[in-house]
Order: C-alpha cells, then structure tokens, then sequence
C-alpha cells in the first residue's frame, strides 16, 4: 500500500522501524522548465504556482521525474554525481531537508511502500 | 420561445442555450452580446462555455463571442485550480490533527472531479469537520497560517451560536479563503438534519483524505442551502448546480430511491421538493416520473403551494441585466424563510448580515 | 470616421441614447451615459478614435448613471455600471471620466484572458517594442507619455497586452493617465501636448489625460515584436544609471507585475520565458525626462536587430 506522508507524520512515526521513504512526482503534477544563463525557472501547472529553482533543486526534479521510486539516499548519489560536486559540498541531510522543502510544496510525494 | 425570434429575451435564450447549446449557432452578434451580458451577470458565463464545448459547438461560433467564452472558462477554471491546492492544503493540516473533514458545495464539485465545477466563480472553499473537533480545526489552521476574520467579541458570539460555521479564515497572500462548517443547516432552523448520517453515507477520496457527501446528501445539503440558507437573488447559478449533480448521479442505481428515502430520513423533503418542482419548470431536468410523484408528500400545503411554485420558478429564472436600476425580487421570499424556517425574528438576522458584509470585505466575486 | 468629426452635440446624444461604440483594439467599448459634459471630454480624449455602430457587437458595455444614492442631500454621484453590476462604490459625478478610465481597465483586466496582460506601459521605436513595467515609484505613465511626445509610438500606459502565441505586443491605445506633479512635467516637457482636464481629489490625487498622438491611435492594430525590457527607477534629482538585470529576477518580475499571469497558467510562462529570451533587461534609474528618453534611445537602439 502506498501512503502519502507528511514531514510531521514522519517525525512520529517509531525510531525502532524508520521507514524507507521513497520520492516520486505527485500524480497529476506537471512541472514546466525554462533554464536561462542565471537560473532555472519551473511552472508547476498543477497548482499553476512559479518558482526559481537552483541547480540543485532542478537536478532533483529531474532525478525524480525521470526515475520514480529512488529513497534520499539514492537521489543524493545521482545528485552528486550529475552536479559533479563532492559529498562535503553536499551531505545527504542537505539533500534530505532539499526534499521536504519541495514536498511541502507539492512538488514531490514521499511514499512508504 | 425559440432564441432565432428577435424578442426573446435574453434570460430565455440563456436557458435554451444552457439545455441545448447548438441553438448558439443561430444567434447574430447582437444578440450574443445580450447573451453574453446576461450569461456574465447570472455567474454563468464559464458554464455557458464548457456546455458549447461538450456539445462541440464552441469552435463554430464567431470569434468575439468565441474569445469571450474562452476567457471566461480560463478564469474560472484558475479558480477550480486555487480550489484543489486551498483543500490540499488545509487537508494536511486536518489530516496531521487526525481530524475528519467533508468538502462541501463547490470545493466537493472539484474533487469529484464533475465537469460543470471548473465553471464557478469560488471565493472561497468549504469544509466540514465533526462538532466537537470544530474548536481544534480552527485552532490548528490558524497556528498554520491562515488568519481569522476580524469580528468583535459580541459579533464573534453570535456567529459562534447562531451559524454552522466559524468566521472565515483566509491565507495570507492566497485568494480563495475558508469556511469550516460543523454541520449543514443552521443550529436553530426547523430543518434539524441529523449530522451523523451524513458522516456515515460520506465517501472518501484519494485527495489526503478529505470526504465528500453521498450523492443524495449532496444534491440534499444544495437543496436546503439554495432555498434555506441563502436570498435567492441571483441564484441561477446554484440551480445549475442541482441540475449538473441530478445529470451526474441520475443514472445510477438506485440513486432517486435513495434521494426521496434520504430527504424523508433527514427531514430534507421540503427543500428537495422545491428543488425538483424548480428543475422541471425551469430547466426541464429530466427527473423520473416516479420521484416527481414521491416529493408531493413534502409539499407545503395547497394555498402555499399554489403562490411558491411560480414565485420560486419566477425568482430563480436568469436576472436580465439590462433594466436599471435593478428591482430586488426576492424580499418576499426572504422573510418567509426567516420567519418560518430559521425561528430567527427579524431583529436577530446578525449571522446573515455579518457574513454579507464579510463577504464583502473579503471582495466580491464579481463575474467581469 | 473619428469621434472628432462628430459634433458635440452629436456626441452627447448618442451617449445619451443608444451609445458610442468605441474601438479601441483589440476591442470595442460601448459607453452610455445621460452626463453631457462626460460625452464632451470623451470627445476631447478619444478625438481621433474610430467608433463603431453602437448597434453591433462590443465586447464591453458600460453605463455611467448619475445616481441620487442613499443620500439625497449629499452631492450627485456616478455609478458604474457593466453588465447590470456596479463593482465599485460611486464616485462624486465630477470624476465620472477617471472612473470611465479606471473601470474600463479593471473590466479589462478581468476579460482579456485570450491575451497575457502585463502591467507595464509599452512603446515602440524602429519597428520594436520597450516595455516598461509598472511599480510604484516608476513613474511609467509619464514616462510613456514623454517617450510618446518624443516621436515614438505609444502602444499602451498601463497594458502589455501580450499574444501567447508569439510573445508580440498588441497595442491597447488610451488616454495616458497623468497624476499630481506629473501633469505639470508633462506640461513643461512637451508643451504642444493635448492634456485633458484636470480631476482634483480624486482617490489618487489630481489626476489628467494625455491625448495619444493621432499616429500612435491610427497604428492601434499594429503588433510589434518585443526588443527591450526597461525597470523603471524614477528619483529625484538624481543622475540617470543603467545597469543589466539578469534573466531569472526579470522573468519574475515580469510575471509578478502581470494582470493575469496565473489565470492564463503555462501559455504566460511560455510568453514571459520568451520575452526574457529575446530582450535585455535593464533597470533604469533616472531623474529628470529628457535623460531618461535619451537612455532609453540608446537602449533601443543597441536591441535593435
């Protein structure tokens, strides 16, 4: 079964059994992109909101469209290794706060399968 | 009256229109300019619109009129958009506070995903909670960030007691606010519904576990706030609605059964009988035979009846823009209800008044 | 014909009667009002304006009522009245033509959904469009009207009316709304300038109409593709500065001083992201007029293909 979780429902949940959450592109959610020399600016035509992304958050949208399913720890490798930075420039908890921030926003979905 | 005869007014051609939109074809530009008037005036412009597209008429039609409907439907379907993301976002709230909630009139017509919903002019969304979490529901969306509306405590008392609602509340920098209700007729009326039915009948959604009414409590809950809750000024719109809903759930089994077995059960037969008599005089909804004959039981008496059926039919016809000033026809109707159905004496009218003047405050949703 | 070669007496009795069906592209706007001297200043201001058979279809029908209102005793009130709704409380019924003004743009503004309407006065120079996006403190209307009393031509003071499917700016021609100290700016910076009359107290102060130059209304069907995006910073008595805006802050801007950015949805992502593609963006902090102008020739000139 799969269940939308929120950051607060996840915080209560047992520290005996952390889940392994999973990331996946909300259904129905349709995220535009217009990249320019400076940054890259989103539309997310679902909630028809606009948003500035950086690097970072762009390359994780597009991890996370183009592979549905991935864990933080998963999505953190393939950032890494796409923005050809070390994990020192970006440790896994900056990933992982990088991800509810976009979950908050109903950008991306965290999923207990 | 066919829409092609140049007298016919437009609140007639509107109706023929809405129920038959290939007759469009037929209007010169004049007259669509009156349609169109009239369509903007009864908040039925962006329904006006999706009905021609359905029915695969909308690209046939002269540019101007043809760009008018286009733009109408956009806004409103924005609107239908604001909607869902308003709902998400109280719903995670509700939901982290494991309190229950049933999205009620527009709001439930988006989640349910019926074509007609993207076509309303919302202003706000509305949401029912159980009774006694009503108190947490406020509490937790207000430490979340929306933001109550400001009445004094003599005001706030009053809404409290006399509504089924809390003073809206809106999120800073959004456009549509939120009105959390605890139940669907207001505490006072004779219309005494029983809450819990409609928590039992309501069915969930994969939308964070927001509700929604059964089929038959949602044209019910229409119904009674159409005819009981509101002053019928202008109220085509909301007839539309219970048009759109008997088309939707008409063709499912068992549905009038349950209707008619429902509006007895919850004491609602007074405002389905209203409903249906107005339907099939003013939009010729097709409602069976049978379940016509059903809601006489629910009837008023015959001399009542005989002054309500053409009044309501009358009040509830499209408003034609064109006379000014603008006669107000619905103050008869209005005292009636108040007096009759709400047990409220006229000097105690503060809970509709102060949501009025609210609503005000909050900005008209003006239909440009 | 022109509203200008109507008599004003004629004028008078057609606003009076079946109404003035203005074409104002790309729309037309019908006005019915039992005001004489209203009819004689929308004759002044829209001189050189095409009308229409007020009998055909316009796509915007207003009607400005004089009202007694509640308050009998109190002076004659206006109302605006559009599709059998008053939006706004009345105005005292001297200021009927600002109100005209005012609620044709907000009608506007809810209407246009065919188009992306941004907020921002646009004028074109060497066949390419410079817009010039509104905030408080920019001082767009003057600024346009001078740009348009300095040979370019005015496409709008308040309305990028943007095509979604080519990102091209259509004219929207009116009278450019002039407020307080502006009017006498105006007034010294080009003085053969058709201003209007003069509206003291209104909400936004005294407030006058610039005629738009004949040119720029007999060109109002003409789109023109955009060449240059211009923040403009107006200070007092300060130098005149330009400096570069990135692209991603000027996309947001754009898009957060639009009308209907989100109602229209991804066709206006689409649009602004092509604007910010094909245009520079600047901010220009300026001073006085005349150097202004003169900045905003350079920049026109360097966007030009």
């Amino acid at each position: 079964m799969l269940l939308y979780l929120s950051h607060d429902l996840l915080q209560t949940a047992t520290m005996a059994s952390q889940p392994d959450i999973r990331w996946r592109i909300p259904s129905g959610q349709r995220l535009l992109f217009e990249d320019f020399d400076d940054g890259i600016v989103m539309f997310d035509a679902l909630v028809g909101a606009t948003h500035l992304l950086n690097a970072t958050a762009a390359e994780a949208l597009a991890i996370i469209q183009s592979e549905p399913g991935l864990d933080t720890g998963a999505v953190h490798a393939r950032l890494v290794e796409r923005l050809a930075i070390g994990t020192d420039a970006l440790p896994v908890a900056a990933v992982d706060e990088l991800l509810w921030r976009l979950e908050d926003l109903n950008l991306v979905g965290g999923f207990i399968e | 009256m066919s829409a092609a005869h140049r007298s016919a007014t437009a609140p007639s051609v509107l109706i023929e229109s809405v129920l038959d939109p290939h007759i469009l074809r037929s209007l010169d530009l004049p007259a669509w300019e009156r349609l169109l008037s009239c369509a903007r005036r009864n908040a039925v412009l962006a329904y006006l619109a999706y009905r021609a597209e359905a029915t695969g008429v909308l690209d046939e039609l002269p540019p101007a009129p043809r760009t008018a409907l286009r733009a109408a439907r956009t806004a409103a379907a924005r609107l239908a958009q604001l909607a869902m993301w308003e709902i998400d976002r109280v719903a995670r709230v509700l939901l982290r506070a494991d309190i229950a909630s049933i999205a009620l009139k527009g709001a439930a017509y988006v989640l349910r995903g019926m074509p007609h919903a993207a076509t309303r002019l919302l202003s706000d969304v509305d949401v029912m909670v159980p009774r006694p979490r009503i108190d947490d529901a406020e509490r937790e969306l207000l430490a979340a960030g929306w933001q109550g509306t400001k009445l004094d405590p003599y005001d706030q008392q009053y809404y409290r007691r006399w509504s089924h609602e809390i003073p809206p509340l809106q999120y800073p920098g959004r456009v549509l606010g939120v009105d959390v209700h605890h139940t669907i007729c207001p505490p006072v009326s004779r219309l005494r519904p029983d809450p819990a039915a409609f928590w039992a009948a309501a069915e969930t959604t994969t939308h964070r576990q927001v509700r929604l009414l059964s089929p038959a409590d949602s044209v019910l809950h229409a119904a009674t706030h159409l005819f009981f809750d509101s002053d019928l000024d202008g109220r085509f719109r909301d007839l539309i609605d219970l048009h759109e809903m008997l088309l939707a759930f008409g063709s499912r089994e068992g549905f009038w059964q349950r209707l008619v077995e429902r509006a007895r059960q919850q004491h609602l037969g007074r405002p389905l009988y209203y409903a249906v008599v107005t339907l099939a005089d003013v939009l010729k909804t097709p409602i069976p035979k049978e379940t016509r004959v059903s809601v006489e039981e629910f009837a008023p008496a015959a001399p009542v009846r005989a002054w309500m059926r053409p009044t309501l039919s009358r009040l509830l016809t499209p408003v034609d823009p064109e006379p000014w000033p603008p006669r107000n026809r619905a103050r008869v109707w209005l005292m009636f209800v108040r007096s009759h159905w709400l047990r409220m004496p006229p000097h105690l009218l503060l809970p509709h008044l102060a949501r009025k003047s609210l609503r005000r405050v909050h900005g008209e949703r003006a239909d440009a | 014909m022109t509203v200008g070669e109507l008599s004003s007496e004629s004028v008078r009795t057609r606003l009076a009667r079946e109404g003035l069906a203005l074409r104002i592209p790309p729309i037309t706007v019908r006005l019915r009002s039992p005001l004489g001297f209203l009819a004689d200043q929308v004759r002044t201001l829209y001189h050189d304006y095409e009308f229409a058979d007020s009998a055909a279809y316009a796509d915007i029908d207003i009607r400005m009522l004089a009202g007694a209102g509640a308050r009998r005793w109190t002076r004659r009130q206006v109302q605006f009245v559009v599709d059998g709704v008053t939006p706004f409380e009345p105005f005292p019924v001297e200021h009927a033509l600002p109100m005209f003004e005012w609620g044709l743009n907000w009608v506007v503004s809810h209407r246009l959904h065919g188009h992306l309407l941004l907020h921002c006065a646009v004028a074109a120079r060497n066949g390419r469009a410079l817009l010039l996006p509104a905030w408080p403190g920019s001082g767009k209307s003057t600024l346009s009207a001078a740009l348009a009393c300095s040979g370019w031509r005015l496409l709008s003071d308040e309305y990028g009316v943007v095509a979604l499917d080519d990102a091209r700016l259509l004219p929207f021609v009116r009278p450019v709304a002039l407020k307080n100290e502006s009017i006498e700016v105006m007034r010294a910076f080009a003085p053969d300038a058709f201003i209007g009359p003069l509206f003291p107290k209104t909400r936004k102060g005294t407030v006058a109409h610039l005629r738009p130059p004949q040119d720029s209304v007999r060109r109002a069907g003409e789109a023109a593709v955009a060449g240059a995006i211009v923040f403009p910073d107006f200070q007092h008595g300060e130098p005149t500065s330009v400096k570069r805006v990135p692209a991603s802050p000027a996309f947001l801007k754009l898009a957060g001083n639009a009308f209907n950015y989100e109602v229209v949805g991804e066709p206006a992502f689409r649009a602004v992201a092509a604007l910010v593609r094909n245009c520079g963006a600047w901010v220009l902090r300026y001073g006085d007029l005349a150097s202004a102008r003169a900045a905003l020739d350079d920049i026109m000139h360097q966007s030009s293909p």
